[in-house]
């Protein structure tokens, strides 16, 4: 039963880990909310779903082609709706979240409101420590160490990721040294559009889809993102293991219906009690 | 500055138009004797309600509670509650609920008084997201997501049910518009514009904040009640997202920060909703990109403008039928102005 | 017992001292500079005054009561008001509402007899030399008749102190004689003045008094004279840099 947890919980961690990062680093550049992060987990999960059952392309290709697909949709939109309303945090807000639920009306018009299987990468089981766990969600665990490492490696090694993290701390310097900031949140906007789009992707296999399925993922990831801490990607990490820890110990020992409460719950406590999350990042005044 | 007179008449148009709208919903029984297009009016007024009181909480005092779904559940299952276990008859639930929506309201505001916009948004949302998990996991008396059925209606009678929506609708807006024009409609503005500012002038913005969420989160819990005794139902999904979105494109699409705003906005997109009935679900995809277009291009919404729009047009027409009064600033060599 | 009484008051951010052991007080109707480098604290000061921080140890006293760590309404009711260095005006409304809204806090609740405050504000703009922009909204209004409703707002709330941040800043010289004399006036009828400046040489001719701070510890509290010939304030100033006294 303990490693049944620690291995779920794992995999839990893994997924939101790689959901919060992306919000994360939106939040520390671009000082904005984007509600239609949970969006981007949905279509890129319907959008292997589509490609590999629809259009029987080949797995890895139906993975590039979703992910490619929701790249460009996060561009287009930070291009006509973010960056317009770029002063007004609450009309980010609220657009945004309309626009989550033109999707969600995109994906019920086109696969109607059921659950949908897509098939699973990798079929069968490992053995882990007299446990067996199906091989899916050690992929998924796998797949997010991989990722999030190179985009650690990526931040803090490339230029451009030095940029990324300047602009964050502190634009008008970034800017003086020649660093365009449009530039640097038009691709973070894409980065983490694919981070959550991955996400739907290696999760869908075994949680099913539904044109619904964007809103818990995205109550987690901001839960997760001010928990660790506004812009803070070491914070997240620490944050998504948190949760996804607890929610599968609720789970396991509580009660499966109890568990989405509890992110909630944990939500509204830190919002409340201590918002500037455990890395204590500064909150704008 | 602008001639006496054409102020006097600019008010007097004002209300004229309204007048005229009202008049005309007054009628519309007589007029059309469909008890489904009735129907859909009443819908139309309890959405109007949702977001006059959304307008006063987001448009007024600048607090983006992104959570409204919570008070607008908690009215329609206190009804629920009231009236299947207790028996108890629609007048007397739905004050009740609009109470309890308060008693939310302020458990609500007083944690989220120091919070920022986002945070606040964010906090009402989880509290909200609670209430409709919390419903759906103690299904042994909420039938989860099932939801209550049964409820007593309004009144036997679509034509009571609508009577009852406009004269309470109309009430609500008459409060709010009270409310709006008055001192304290100014503090609230004050507060939205600049937060410190105001305390640096003396208000008492946590005492103000708060007053705002207890009348909106009253009107929310008081409407969500009439929902619920509308439709005879209620189910967790008047807690979440899908009702608070619904409630912002109303106000959005009608204007935010003018209370009438939302009632034009209710009206266009519930009878777009029924005159697209016929193309299916795309309508919804339809209204969520003429909300963004219209927040995007025409930020104060589209009541305003078209009053504007029209009332220009009147005054045109009377200046060139003769008419005086209704110029302002004597442009036109009128020599009687001063 | 003076009008204001500040005794050891310390402000620390993170281990960094903002206000050292700062004491200072202040006579009914007196009219005082307060200056000092920049980020030597005195807007930090103005702040811990008006409730907008919270000592980290010390005493504020106003009128023989406590008041450090009230909330900034509260103090505003005492009679304590001050200005915004840049100033915040609200935005959506017009000038004349701006000065409503501060009247408010005057009386209890949003009730009030319309016409009473309504006239009392058209008083304090015609005093203050905004006679018929009441109609205006501020997004209209020059800079230097932005800084004046700065401080037509800050005496909407019938202030017995008023704070000034730096209400010279950004003003052209004509302006800053507008503003002085408006200040000058103010005095004459009664009202208690700390006023923040860069700007020295039209500060001195203003006050009678003035405290220096640098670095959060004050250097100097005299009249203009004393402090200007002061050898630590004038190398706090030409050590930084920041202005030369030879012609104050």
């Amino acid at each position: 039963m303990l490693f049944e947890i620690l291995v779920y919980g794992g995999v839990a961690s893994a997924v939101y880990a790689m959901l919060a990062i992306g919000l994360t680093l939106i939040v520390g550049l671009a000082r904005v909310f984007n509600m239609a992060h949970g969006a981007f987990y949905m279509l890129g999960a319907y959008g292997v779903f589509t490609c590999s059952v629809f259009l029987e392309l080949p797995l890895s290709l139906a993975v590039v082609v979703s992910l490619l697909a929701v790249a460009l949709i996060a561009l287009v939109i930070e291009r006509v709706c973010l960056r317009p309303l770029k002063g007004s945090l609450e009309g980010t807000l609220f657009i945004t979240l309309i626009l989550a639920l033109f999707f969600e009306e995109i994906i019920h018009l086109a696969f109607g409101p059921a659950a949908r299987a897509t098939p699973a990468f990798l079929s069968g089981r490992m053995v882990l420590g007299g446990t067996s766990v199906p091989a899916q969600r050690m992929l998924v665990v796998f797949v997010s160490l991989i990722i999030i490492l190179g985009l650690w490696l990526f931040i803090s090694r490339t230029k451009i990721g030095g940029a990324i993290l300047s602009v964050s701390q502190d634009p008008e310097a970034a800017s003086l040294m020649g660093i365009n900031a449009t530039r640097m949140i038009v691709l973070v906007n894409g980065i983490a559009a694919c981070l959550a789009a991955l996400s739907g992707i290696l999760v869908a296999p075994f949680l099913s889809s539904s044109p619904t399925m964007w809103v818990m993922p995205l109550i987690k990831s901001f839960t997760i993102v001010i928990l660790g801490g506004l812009g803070s990607v070491g914070g997240s990490i620490l944050a998504a293991l948190i949760l996804g820890y607890s929610e599968t110990m609720v789970a396991f020992l509580i009660s499966p219906r109890i568990s989405e409460l509890v992110t909630l719950i944990i939500l509204f406590l830190v919002i409340v009690l201590r918002p500037a999350g455990l890395m204590g990042a500064k909150t704008e005044a | 500055m602008s001639h006496p007179y054409a102020k006097r008449a600019f008010l007097d148009l004002n209300y004229v138009l309204a007048g005229i709208v009202l008049i005309i919903l007054f009628c519309i029984p007589g007029l059309i004797n469909d008890p489904y297009i009735w129907g859909i009016l009443v819908m139309a007024n309890i959405y109007a309600a949702f977001g006059i009181s959304f307008d006063l909480l987001f448009g007024y005092a600048g607090l983006a509670v992104l959570g409204f779904g919570l008070f607008v559940g908690v009215g329609a299952y206190t009804a629920a509650f009231l009236n299947l276990y207790l028996g108890m008859p629609p007048f007397l639930t739905m004050p009740i609920a609009g109470l309890i929506g308060a008693i939310f309201g302020l458990l609500i505001g007083i944690p989220c008084l120091r919070l920022k916009g986002l945070y606040l948004a964010l906090a009402s949302f989880a509290a909200a997201a609670i209430c409709e998990k919390l419903v759906i996991v103690f299904n042994d008396i909420t039938y989860g997501r099932e939801g209550l059925s049964g409820l007593d209606p309004i009144s036997f009678g679509s034509f009571t049910n609508y009577y009852a929506s406009l004269i309470l609708l109309l009430v609500s807006i008459g409060i709010l518009l009270i409310i709006v024009k008055s001192k304290l409609g100014l503090i609230l503005k004050s507060i939205c514009d600049d937060e410190p500012a105001a305390q640096a002038v003396g208000v008492n913005t946590n005492r103000y904040k708060l007053i705002t969420f207890l009348i909106s989160s009253f009107m929310g819990g008081f409407w969500g009640s009439f929902l619920a005794h509308y439709m005879m139902h209620v189910g967790p999904g008047v807690f979440g997202l899908h009702m608070a979105i619904t409630i912002f494109m109303v106000t959005i699409v009608g204007g935010v920060g003018t209370i009438i705003g939302p009632v034009g906005g209710a009206y266009l997109l519930i009878i777009m909703n029924e005159l697209l009935r016929g193309i299916g679900e795309i309508r919804l995809l339809i209204y969520a990109v003429i909300t963004i277009v219209i927040y995007l291009l025409l930020p104060h919404g589209i009541v305003h403008p078209t009053m504007t729009f029209v009332l220009n047009g009147v005054k045109k027409m009377l200046n060139v039928l003769g008419i005086r009064g209704a110029e302002d600033n004597g442009a036109s060599g009128d020599q009687e102005s001063v | 017992m003076g009008l204001l009484e500040i005794r050891n008051l310390y402000k620390v951010f993170s281990g960094l001292s903002a206000i050292e052991n700062v004491s200072f007080q202040l006579e009914k109707g007196e009219i005082v500079g307060l200056v000092g480098p920049n980020g030597a604290g005195k807007t930090t000061l103005f702040n811990l005054i008006t409730g907008f921080l919270t000592p980290s140890q010390g005493q504020i006293e106003f009128k023989g009561k406590r008041i450090e760590g009230l909330r900034p309404y509260k103090i505003v009711k005492k009679g304590i008001s001050k200005t915004f260095q840049i100033p915040k005006p609200f935005h959506s409304l017009t000038c004349l509402e701006n000065i409503v809204v501060s009247m408010i806090s005057n009386f209890d609740g949003a009730r009030g007899k319309k016409d009473g405050i309504e006239e009392r504000a058209v008083e304090i703009l015609d005093a203050v030399g905004l006679k018929g922009k009441g109609g205006m909204l501020p997004g209209e209004l020059t800079q230097g008749d932005l800084k004046i409703l700065e401080v037509a707002k800050a005496l909407g709330t019938d202030p017995e102190l008023l704070l000034l941040d730096e209400p010279f800043a950004g003003l052209s010289l004509h302006e800053i004689e507008q503003l002085a004399g408006i200040t000058r006036s103010l005095h004459e009828k009664g009202l208690t003045l700390i006023i923040i400046e860069h700007k020295l040489r039209e500060l001195m001719k203003i006050v009678q008094r003035v405290h220096v701070l640098n670095f959060g510890v004050t250097i100097a509290d005299g009249t203009p004279e004393e402090v200007t010939s002061n050898e630590q304030v004038i190398e706090a100033y030409l050590g930084s840099g920041r202005t030369s006294f030879a012609s104050a």
